[in-house]
């Protein structure tokens, strides 16, 4: 198991290192000059010259990038241009909202999904099952903006059951995180409550079930006792993959509702050209992929004893 | 550009029609599915109005002033004006082009990609197995929304942008999917007699086995298609969409603050004719995975 | 059935919890320290990247910093024009006749924010010290710190006296900058008086020492906090940062060791300001607020909702509501009346244009001067003017706005458009008949920013150049990306907006000035030895009728060469639910929010 999981982290690496050549070629080679930023409307070229060479940004473009190969391996990114501040810790600061947010909508729309794609099952084929069905194509089918900017004026506005924007640290900030929690849970809802539904329907078609139903198991204890418990598997697989979304958190949402989270951190920084941000953040994002990846392995095989670690 | 959005869209159609009648098992369980030819038929109907705008028959003039700002709808101007007393009906009406154009192009050009490299992965193993899946773990691993900023700074801002930035980020799906398929497919029996006959790897792989998996890269493409359509408005939102016409994301986008004021006809306007394109693909595309694959997670 | 009790006991308890709490969600909750007091919310429609005044450029970073930091002098709240009066010092400077020599008396016992910073150098470990002259001088020597990314030296190059000796030295130091380094121009008289030598008059230096830039910092502060000094502000101001949540918010409370400051006389109020009822604050001591919340609303949606709900007491109407809020005059309409709000128009000294590169082969110099001019001609702006900003712009040619010396309203340049048949004669002169040359459009490339209206206008831009054939390229860029290309000389034409940054026309009239070009802040790359003469004179006289006619001289040099075109100024609208007092607004300085009282206290 142990040398199953190393092997595993070993084979993340060579996608950890894609991903530094790639967004080194796309900010470095590619990106914004950060040094005009910091010298504001009434830099001349001399001093953004001398700016860039106390940055680095003049040196061969392969000895910058050995440069952030080391910054990976030693997990050390340095400060931000912008602010000054050391990158990891900015991340931390900025990952709590997002995390605040994404956590929680993630499992309620989990649990909601589970719940609606088990009566679906259940009633396979049925008007229920039609009716709940054509109801999350539907909420699949509205922009995201559009949920935020009616969600917004209706709920918050309108009817004022909602606080409109704001952002409190610590514990109280929950009253500002419901409106925009229950936008993801209505965005992810359509998506998740199908796909839940077919793992649902093609477990029920398997031979275990049938033999259940042929023992004289009833039609609801046979789907929610045992086909549940055996697509609980592919339901956390599932949430194991979205865990790298959780941090990178949701652009619009922040900015609508005043949330200092990640997605307008990685907005500011790419229109600064904030270099350190931008790679300290793609990296860990990619480390997450891989971790992720991994867990969803070796939670198959704790579960499943047929898929063998080899 | 006209003529090749026309091509495309004539083309597709075709491809599609083919691959569902290779199937004839699909073909007669697609047949009776009532609500997939409805929203077949929707599509049908919102392509040919995307042909028609191509053509320069209709929805011509999108940026002319026709009347007062602000206009609520009436007779006249089905959907009101916007804040430059242009018909926002006329521009939805155009925008369905646009949204035809992003999706189409970048779907086909991802799936094309997708096929090609998922079948060449699948088929060969090996080396080029390894190499083309760490070049989509890399991708994947990227975040989605940075990924798709850097590249549309690189090819440049505007519909140019979306697709490039759009195909280089959705290949991935059907490139996964194709290979799977691929790894089964190769050890069939009508495989293994084609390699006793002598037939050449390429030719196997493009003659006999890509086009058995046809069906995986017509679902992608209608799940890439909405997912284009759907992306526009956030890269619009983030001043990365189309650029100098009219576009749902962009109507959506400048419509954000009106609504407050009451002005709700642009943003509605956009909203609803990009829901039901989205919602017909939605739901005939589900019809197809039924028909060809009724086991098939949805994703 | 073993699992089903405790999933229904779950799914009960969840749907309590869900219920329970969109109920409580109406509730509203506050710092507790803030219940009870008088607490200013404001908007602030940017996020604030530093609280180090030589730092900020952006207005907002003005307005976070304004409750904290404190210039020399400031203008007077109620006076129009704008007057400056002493604010650190005891009565304005005085000049010598020469107009090189400037002498200074600060107040006494001004204190700086008690911090921690302050007790290693206090011999009693005291947290807090008295501004001296040594402060104002060190406070000025950062400006030159090239490693401290200072936006502001402009002010001040090459005007006094040893300073720009000083900043080359200094930052060619291999030991780093020292600050003990002596300026020949700074001289200290004594703890509280000290003269500034300039090296040839400076009419505007006085503005100057009212800018952000020069607002005067704790030399302890800043060694103490290292580079998280821009988190860390410690002014002499009358309110203190108590957290500053990144991104999202900014909290002040009250100095309570804030010297004597009073309102304005009651003698400078006049009838125009009767509705602002400032005369019950008059001579009354400031300030009267215990704090201030600035919230970040990147989004115009939520900021109006919150403002509407009361829950932010003044926001800037943004140009989409103009309509809905105002009548044909610019007066609210009756329903926002009776509720109580309250309304301020504030003419801005703006100088909104489309600017072309002058380096450029085609539409630059004097061979492009006939396309520049066609462009003017076609470009018709009283259509901007009502669609994007509800004919409340003032619109005018050249580069100096109204309000200011060399404005005159009568002015019209003969080259305002539309006037379409004058247009394409000139294109046709320039070798361009009905836009075309060897049968190929003209194409012109147009630099502007994402974001706003931008590309609505963008697209009116277009459909109105193509009226005289001319196509239109335009290119959307973030603020950064438009910066690079211009100082690369890789735009062609651009749209840009300047807000004068002291009520002198001089700021202005110096984004043409020869030497300020080549990555300067000379955008276009204008470069005209009449005109830099002129500005050479302008630039050290004080403001006279014979400078004002230099001024108009170089105006019509620009409207007639046509390196800007179709010149604008917005006017701002700020409205306030009734219970925000004493509130006059101004985006020329910002430390007036100290005078800002609310009626109401935080549940």
């Amino acid at each position: 198991m142990i040398a199953y999981i190393i092997r595993k982290l070993l084979e993340g690496i060579p996608t950890v290192f894609g991903v530094t050549i790639v967004t080194f070629l796309l900010f470095n080679v590619f990106g914004g000059n950060p040094v005009l930023q910091f010298l504001g409307k009434s830099a001349t070229n001399a001093e953004i010259a001398a700016m860039e060479a106390q940055y680095g940004f003049d040196r061969p473009l392969a000895h910058q990038y050995v440069d952030y190969l080391g910054e990976v391996i030693t997990f050390d990114f340095g400060k931000s241009f912008v602010t000054k501040e050391k990158v990891l810790e900015m991340i931390k600061e900025r990952a709590i909202p997002s995390l605040a947010l994404t956590i929680p909508a993630l499992l309620a729309t989990s649990l909601l999904s589970v719940c609606i794609a088990l009566i679906a099952a259940f009633y396979r084929g049925q008007r229920t099952d039609k009716i709940l069905m054509f109801f999350a194509v539907l909420g699949m089918s509205v922009s995201f903006l559009v949920y935020i900017v009616v969600g917004q004026y209706i709920l918050a506005f309108r009817f004022p059951v909602f606080q409109i924007h704001g952002y409190l640290p610590g514990p109280q900030q929950w009253q500002y995180l419901i409106l925009p929690m229950l936008i993801m849970l209505i965005v992810g809802m359509g998506y998740d409550t199908r796909f839940y539904r077919s793992i649902m329907v093609e477990e029920t078609g398997k031979d275990y079930v049938r033999t259940a139903f042929a023992k004289g198991v009833s039609r609801p204890r046979a789907l929610f006792v045992h086909v549940a418990r055996n697509a609980m598997v592919q339901i956390v697989t599932r949430i194991m993959i979205s865990v790298p979304f959780l941090v990178t958190g949701s652009l619009l949402l922040e900015s609508f509702f005043g949330i200092p989270g990640m997605g307008s951190m990685l907005l500011d920084a790419l229109n600064a050209s904030d270099f350190p941000v931008i790679k300290a953040y793609t990296v860990m994002i990619s480390i997450l992929f891989v971790v992720s990846n991994l867990l969803t392995d070796v939670l198959y095989a704790i579960v499943d004893p047929r898929v063998r670690l080899g | 550009m006209n003529l090749i959005s026309f091509a495309l869209i004539a083309g597709i159609f075709t491809l599609a029609l083919t691959t569902i009648t290779r199937s004839p098992r699909a073909w007669r369980k697609l047949k009776k599915d009532r609500s997939a030819l409805f929203s077949g038929a929707v599509i049908v109907v919102y392509a040919l109005a995307a042909i028609t705008v191509s053509g320069g028959i209709i929805a011509t003039e999108t940026d002319i002033q026709v009347g007062e700002k602000f206009l609520a709808p009436c007779a006249q101007h089905l959907l009101g004006t916007d804040r430059l007393g242009r018909d926002i009906f006329t521009r939805v009406v155009y925008a369905n082009k646009i949204a035809f154009m992003v999706g189409i192009v970048s779907a086909t050009a991802a799936v094309i990609i997708g096929t090609i490299l998922g079948g060449l992965a699948g088929y060969f193993g090996g080396w080029v197995d390894s190499v083309i899946v760490w070049f989509y773990s890399t991708i994947q691993s990227i975040p989605y929304l940075l990924l798709l900023i850097a590249l549309t700074w690189i090819a440049g801002k505007g519909i140019n942008g979306l697709y490039v930035a759009f195909c280089a980020t959705y290949w991935v799906g059907p490139c996964r999917l194709i290979r799977g398929e691929v790894l089964k497919l190769r050890n069939a029996e009508y495989i293994q007699s084609a390699h006793a006959m002598g037939m050449g790897n390429l030719r196997i792989l493009f003659r006999h086995i890509i086009p058995n998996t046809l069906h995986i890269s017509l679902v992608n493409f209608a799940l890439l298609f909405i997912g284009a359509i759907k992306s526009e408005v956030i890269l619009s939102y983030l001043g990365l969409g189309v650029q100098g016409e009219p576009s749902w994301g962009t109507m959506i986008d400048q419509a954000r603050a009106e609504l407050i004021n009451g002005f709700y006809w642009q943003i509605g306007g956009a909203t609803v004719a990009m829901f039901g394109l989205v919602l017909a693909f939605n739901i005939f595309t589900d019809a197809l995975q039924d028909a060809f694959d009724p086991k098939a997670q949805k994703p | 059935m073993g699992t089903s009790p405790l999933n229904s006991r779950l799914a009960r308890a969840v749907i309590v919890a869900f219920v329970a709490t969109i109920l409580c969600s109406g509730c509203k909750s506050q710092s507790p320290e803030l219940v009870g007091k008088k607490i200013l919310r404001m908007p602030l429609s940017a996020k604030v990247g530093t609280l180090d005044p030589i730092q900020g450029s952006s207005s907002y970073a003005n307005w976070a910093m304004a409750p904290v930091y404190e210039p020399l002098l400031q203008y007077n709240y109620i006076k129009r024009p704008l007057e400056l009066e002493p604010n650190l010092l005891t009565k304005m400077p005085d000049v010598s006749p020469n107009g090189l020599v400037y002498t200074f008396e600060l107040k006494p016992n001004i204190l700086f924010h008690r911090d921690p910073c302050f007790q290693k150098e206090n011999k009693d470990h005291s947290n807090t010290r008295e501004l001296t002259t040594d402060d104002v001088f060190y406070s000025l020597k950062r400006m030159a710190n090239r490693t401290l990314r200072p936006q502001g030296w402009w002010v001040f190059n090459g005007r006094i006296k040893g300073f720009d000796a000083f900043k080359e030295a200094q930052n060619a130091n291999a030991d780093g900058f020292n600050y003990a380094a002596k300026v020949s121009g700074f001289e200290k008289i004594s703890k509280y008086q000290f003269r500034i030598h300039l090296t040839k008059p400076y009419p505007q230096f006085l503005f100057v020492l009212a800018m952000n830039y020069t607002s005067v910092v704790a030399k302890e502060a800043v060694e103490y906090y290292g580079d998280q000094f821009p988190k860390h502000p410690i002014g002499t101001g009358p309110f203190t940062l108590k957290t500053w949540k990144r991104g999202s918010k900014l909290e002040f409370v009250r100095n309570p060791d804030y010297r004597q400051e009073f309102f304005p006389k009651k003698s400078l109020i006049t009838e125009n300001d009767q509705h602002l009822k400032l005369s019950e604050y008059a001579d009354k001591q400031i300030p009267f607020l215990d704090g201030i919340i600035m919230e970040v609303y990147e989004q115009v949606q939520p900021a109006w909702l919150k403002w509407r709900v009361q829950d932010l007491d003044f926001v800037r109407v943004p140009a989409e509501f103009h309509d809905a809020i105002f009548n044909k005059s610019n007066r609210l309409r009756q329903k926002f009346k009776s509720e109580g709000v309250e309304q301020f128009n504030l003419p801005l000294l703006d100088f909104i244009y489309r600017g072309f590169n002058m380096k450029h082969p085609i539409t630059g110099g004097e061979q492009g001067k006939k396309i520049r001019q066609a462009i003017s001609l076609a470009m018709d702006t009283e259509e901007f003017n009502d669609r994007f900003y509800n004919n409340t712009c003032i619109l005018y040619d050249g580069p100096i706005p109204p309000g200011l010396d060399g404005f005159e309203p009568g002015v019209i340049s003969p080259y305002r458009g539309p006037n379409l048949s004058k247009a394409r004669e000139l294109l046709k002169q320039a070798g361009y008949e009905h836009g075309q040359k060897g049968g190929k459009p003209l194409e012109v490339f147009f630099e502007t920013t994402i974001g706003g209206q931008n590309q609505m206008q963008a697209e009116v831009f277009t459909r109105q150049l193509k009226r005289i054939g001319i196509d239109l390229k335009p290119n959307f860029n973030s603020f950064p990306e438009l910066l690079d290309k211009l100082h690369k000389n890789k735009a062609q034409m651009f749209g840009l907006a300047w807000g004068s940054d002291y009520p002198d026309a001089e700021n202005n009239l110096a984004l043409f000035y020869g030497p300020n070009a080549a990555g300067g802040m000379n955008h276009f790359n204008y470069s005209n030895p009449e005109y830099d003469q002129l500005y050479e004179r302008i630039s050290t006289m004080q403001p006279s009728p014979a400078r004002t006619v230099l001024y108009k001289q170089m105006r019509d040099l620009i409207i007639e060469q046509r390196p800007a075109i179709a010149s604008m100024a917005r006017t701002r609208f700020y409205v306030w639910n009734g219970n925000l007092k004493a509130f006059k607004p101004s985006e020329t300085w910002y430390t007036w929010i100290k005078f800002l009282d609310v009626d109401r206290l935080k549940p």
